[in-house]
């Protein structure tokens, strides 16, 4: 039989499934893997980290492979310190058909830059005989595919020469397709090695003579056969975000010289970009780059000005549709940017909004609003049409924008992936319609509806229906008619992250509807909603693929008062959806701690608090509750707490499900659940979390104040389970076993740019970071409170081996970790008492 | 309306049109001969991959037919397999192979994806040697060749 391994291009379907790690040990195998793993591994070069100074200035297997597979690199992206004049040259001489290059943070200036772009091939930049006019654009556009045939049929005659072996990056159906004719017809048998059918060529050392012999590139490719260096006619993607030497007015005129090929330029951080003296910088680089759609200017000194100029508002320009549009960190405003986003409305994908700036609902129209029904009684009914290409949207802080624009905008919308509402009154119904929005995606790709989903609106229904009857109104619960059921396959696009941080307004009931109708969401940001409580992880989430959760602030009972009856009928209704297990009779040693205090969940200092809160006078908000208001708790010691400072049966079970739920995210990389009314506690069910995050999770916060803090069973149970695998069992000889990390293992600390850049899901930084391979999870970072330390009844020797498995731990001091106390405990504990079944009885 | 499928061994199976028409070789033929109650001889498939194949096509009959992706990247494709695949794919490996071969003759892009992902999966984690090991491949590397690909190569793997 044949082996499909032997048909290249199943080997590079196959190799298109592999990560860098593999591809690069899949290369050794031989010849044809090396062959079909090749390609794909020098796709996309990133190098992120504290790697990337090592691997591109001292691995010499790394430049070894650039001058050979240097080709193949579509996608560069390299964060190295400094860029110097040699490090560009490399890229100019290998990289020829570069498409994308991302030099972030580097120290780069523009001479440097000029050895890529030295060369005005269209003749349409600044100080160029031939003007550029709109006529030409078209002119123009010709020639630059002329150019680039023109230069892959070069590179390829080139690599005739020289990489034979691995075929051309170009053209690779031709290469492979007469190779499959043959293996189809080979006789079954033993996999015999094929004949290698390439000889293998020595790789070219890369010599000092071969990178200073260059004379940079010229106007015509004609005479690039002189040198190595030429034009890079296939780049169309330029981020330069945060190099901090450069400087708008230089810049401008040498990216010009990509003219119409560049499409992609980032620039944020970038400082002049409206210069004094040179206002118009950046529009003439407009008016030589007319594809130029994607424009990132975050924390630049735009102003309304320059997009007043993409919206064709002032004649300068024609009215530029933009694809992609960052303006975050900018004093740009509301004025400026609904211009042009009218102009934009069927092509913009990405807008990501200044925070706290002066943007308003005209912003939010204009994706929507139907410009040709449009009139004078707009004011009274809008005009709305769908929008179907806006896929991004981060409008965090816009104070100004209101639920009802939001509501119509998730309404109108079908593309949606990321949103980010930080800090905005956005409400469960908009989060309805964004759930609606992305359940009739679903059903229109015929991939079906969550079963999820259709149980929460027949529990729903139910319960109305059961309510009537008590209104005298007999009524049978309708049964909803099901389509066909979402049974797990992938689904493209979709919503994958939403940002609520500080949403108040949203409550359970929209975050449900989120997380039943929405499968491929990938993170998800509950922090500081306060109406938002642990009892959403009840019931059936879909989103099991989750990279990314935030729920910091979220606690065991919500914090808002405003909207408590709309909780408890949400609640009663969600018992009616998915009633909640029984879990097994908890034995009451459960609830000592070794040192014999009695072990709460929720710390009676907090449920205490507030009681003097609502009863006979306010205690003091500053500092901790002391001395005779404790008493009460604490002076029948080895003794239950009175009833209503016992753990509820209640807290219990939510936790066990919050627990549960955990389990089921075995990609999470990113959990933050700090700043909780709740103990982290192992016999609540932490163990369940165990499948699921020992095998991704990177980083887990869990500060609390100072009644939280993690004990010493916890802190065994996390080394454990977390660390080298080690059962602590104060055992020298256990200890010894310990292997000591090695110190490159330590210490993978993110700026506080790198931060900012990866905006609200930094997932992807985690994901480059080097991992101790011995370690029995990926965890890391563990940030805990500092007082679980200082005042904890810590064993020391079990917190240095704790210290010793391999976490870097954040000791963070966070007093302020329960903001709120303004929770109404009466209305509360009346609902407890109707959820709490089982709560333990008194003896 | 159903059609009939001959494998290599001259086995006869009969399959509803819609299962049939996943795999593209089938469907063209199909549309080339016209509607006719002849069965369609599929010489390179054995009966027994043949089973397997219109298992999987039976189950994924009502699936949307896969939009073909327009990014330019060749890495980015998800690891993730469905829970139904992947217990259908729990096959020996020359059974995985002949799928995989099957699905690459009849054009089944669905089934030749979840057969190289499962494959993917079966690299994942091993050493070039374990590799060769694992599917029998013969190292036509000379001495000099690996040394100088595994130098090559040694940054991709220190992540």
């Amino acid at each position: 039989m044949t082996s499909p391994l032997e048909l290249p291009e199943i080997l590079g379907l196959v190799a298109s499934y592999l990560e860098t790690k593999d591809l690069a040990r899949a290369c050794q195998v031989s010849v044809l893997f090396h062959n079909a793993c090749t390609p794909v591994l020098w796709h996309t070069i990133s190098l992120d980290g504290n790697r990337a100074n090592r691997v591109w200035h001292d691995d010499e297997g790394f430049r070894l492979g650039l001058t050979q597979y240097g080709p193949y690199i579509r996608t560069l992206r390299l964060r190295i310190s400094k860029v110097r004049d040699e490090d560009m040259e490399l890229i100019a001489v290998n990289c020829t058909r570069l498409k994308s290059l991302n030099l972030m943070f580097a120290d780069i200036t523009v001479e440097t830059l000029k050895i890529l772009l030295r060369s005005d091939p269209y003749k349409t930049s600044p100080g160029s005989t031939d003007k550029p006019e709109n006529s030409d654009v078209v002119d123009i556009n010709t020639r630059m595919e002329q150019y680039r045939r023109m230069v892959l049929r070069e590179t390829e005659t080139d690599q005739d020469g020289d990489h034979h072996l691995y075929g051309s990056p170009g053209e690779p159906a031709s290469s492979t397709e007469p190779r499959r004719d043959q293996h189809q017809h080979q006789p079954t048998g033993p996999v015999l090695a094929p004949e290698p059918p390439y000889t293998f060529t020595r790789a070219r050392l890369i010599t000092p003579g071969r990178i200073t012999a260059t004379q940079g590139g010229t106007n015509r490719p004609a005479k690039f056969k002189e040198t190595k260096i030429q034009f890079p006619f296939h780049l169309e993607e330029l981020n330069l975000s945060r190099c901090r030497p450069l400087y708008g007015p230089e810049l401008f005129p040498v990216l010009a010289l990509l003219g119409p090929q560049l499409r992609s330029l980032t620039l944020n951080g970038i400082a002049g970009i409206t210069d004094v003296e040179n206002p118009s910088g950046l529009i003439q680089l407009l008016k030589h780059c007319p594809n130029l759609t994607r424009l990132g200017l975050a924390g630049t000194d735009i102003d309304d000005n320059v997009l007043a100029v993409l919206a064709g508002s002032t004649n300068e320009l024609a009215p530029r549709a933009m694809k992609v549009l960052n303006v975050n960190k900018t004093s740009v405003s509301s004025k400026s940017l609904m211009p042009l986003i009218k102009v934009s409305r069927d092509k913009m994908e990405q807008l990501w909004c200044p925070e706290d700036a002066d943007i308003n609902d005209d912003v939010i129209y204009a994706f929507i609003e139907d410009a040709n029904k449009l009139s004078k009684t707009a004011h009274v009914v809008r005009p709305f049409v769908r929008n179907e290409v806006l896929s991004v949207l981060r409008l965090n802080e816009s104070f100004d924008i209101t639920h009802k624009a939001l509501l119509e905008l998730f309404r109108h919308t079908t593309a949606l992936t990321i949103v980010a509402l930080n800090r905005m009154d956005v409400r469960n119904d908009a989060l309805e319609a964004l759930a609606s929005a992305n359940r009739n995606r679903m059903e229109r790709l015929g991939l079906g509806i969550p079963e999820a989903w259709y149980q929460h609106e027949q529990g729903t229904i139910n319960f109305m229906a059961k309510k009537q009857i008590a209104g005298k109104q007999p009524l049978t619960p309708a049964t909803l008619t099901r389509g066909k059921l979402y049974d797990g396959a992938w689904v493209p696009g979709g919503l994958q992250t939403l940002s609520l941080e500080n949403c108040i307004r949203v409550t359970n009931e929209g975050v449900r509807a989120i997380v039943r109708s929405c499968p491929m969401l990938l993170g998800l940001n509950l922090s500081g909603c306060d109406s938002v409580s642990m009892r959403v992880f009840r019931g059936p989430w879909v989103c099991n693929k989750m990279h990314d959760l935030r729920i910091s602030g979220v606690c065991m009972r919500t914090q808002d008062r405003m909207w408590k009856t709309l909780h408890l009928l949400e609640e009663r209704i969600e018992d009616e959806r998915f009633p909640m297990t029984l879990l097994p009779k908890t034995h009451p040693s459960d609830d000592f701690r070794e040192d014999g205090q009695y072990d709460y969940i929720i710390s009676p200092n907090t449920m205490h608090r507030e009681h003097k809160l609502f009863g006979s006078y306010v205690v003091d908000e500053d500092g901790p509750v002391q001395g005779d208001t404790l008493d009460p708790i604490y002076s029948r010691e080895n003794l239950f707490p009175t009833k209503e400072y016992r753990n509820h049966g209640e807290s219990r079970r939510t936790l066990n499900e919050f627990y549960r739920k955990l389990g089921q995210f075995d990609q999470l990389i990113f959990l933050d659940m700090a700043k909780s009314d709740y103990r982290i506690r192992i016999q609540d069910g932490l163990d369940l979390v165990l499948p699921a995050l020992t095998k991704n999770l990177r980083h887990w916060n869990m500060r609390r104040s100072y009644d939280y803090i993690v004990q010493n069973a916890e802190l065994e149970w996390f080394g454990k389970h977390f660390g080298y695998g080690f059962d602590f069992s104060r055992n020298e000889n256990e200890l010894k076993r310990q292997p000591k990390i090695s110190p490159e293992y330590q210490g993978f600390q993110c700026n506080d740019d790198t931060k900012e850049e990866w905006d609200e899901f930094p997932v992807e930084h985690y994901k480059l970071s080097s991992m101790d391979p011995n370690r029995v999870s990926k965890l890391r970072d563990l940030y805990l409170c500092k007082e679980t330390v200082e005042w904890g009844n810590l064993d020391k020797k079990i917190y240095e081996w704790f210290r010793e498995s391999g976490f870097l731990v954040h000791l963070l001091n966070d007093m302020g970790a329960m903001s709120n106390y303004e929770s109404d405990s009466r209305d509360e504990s009346d609902s407890r008492d109707e959820w709490d079944s089982d709560s333990l009885d008194e003896e | 309306m159903p059609v009939v499928l001959t494998s290599s061994d001259s086995e006869t199976f009969t399959v509803d049109k819609e299962v049939a028409e996943r795999s593209i070789l089938i469907k063209n033929m199909i549309e080339d001969v016209g509607e006719s109650d002849s069965p369609i001889p599929l010489p390179n498939v054995s009966s027994a991959v043949l089973k397997k194949v219109i298992e999987f096509c039976d189950h994924h009959r009502n699936d949307p037919i896969q939009v073909q992706d327009e990014t330019d990247d060749p890495r980015k494709r998800s690891n993730d397999i469905e829970e139904w695949d992947m217990k259908f794919m729990q096959v020996d490996q020359e059974m995985l192979f002949e799928i995989i071969l099957a699905a690459n003759y009849l054009d089944i892009k669905t089934l030749l994806d979840v057969g190289c992902t499962t494959v993917a999966n079966l690299i994942k984690g091993k050493t070039p040697e374990e590799i060769r090991k694992l599917f029998n491949i013969v190292n036509d590397f000379t001495p000099e060749e690996e040394a100088q690909i595994k130098k090559e190569n040694e940054w991709a793997e220190d992540r």
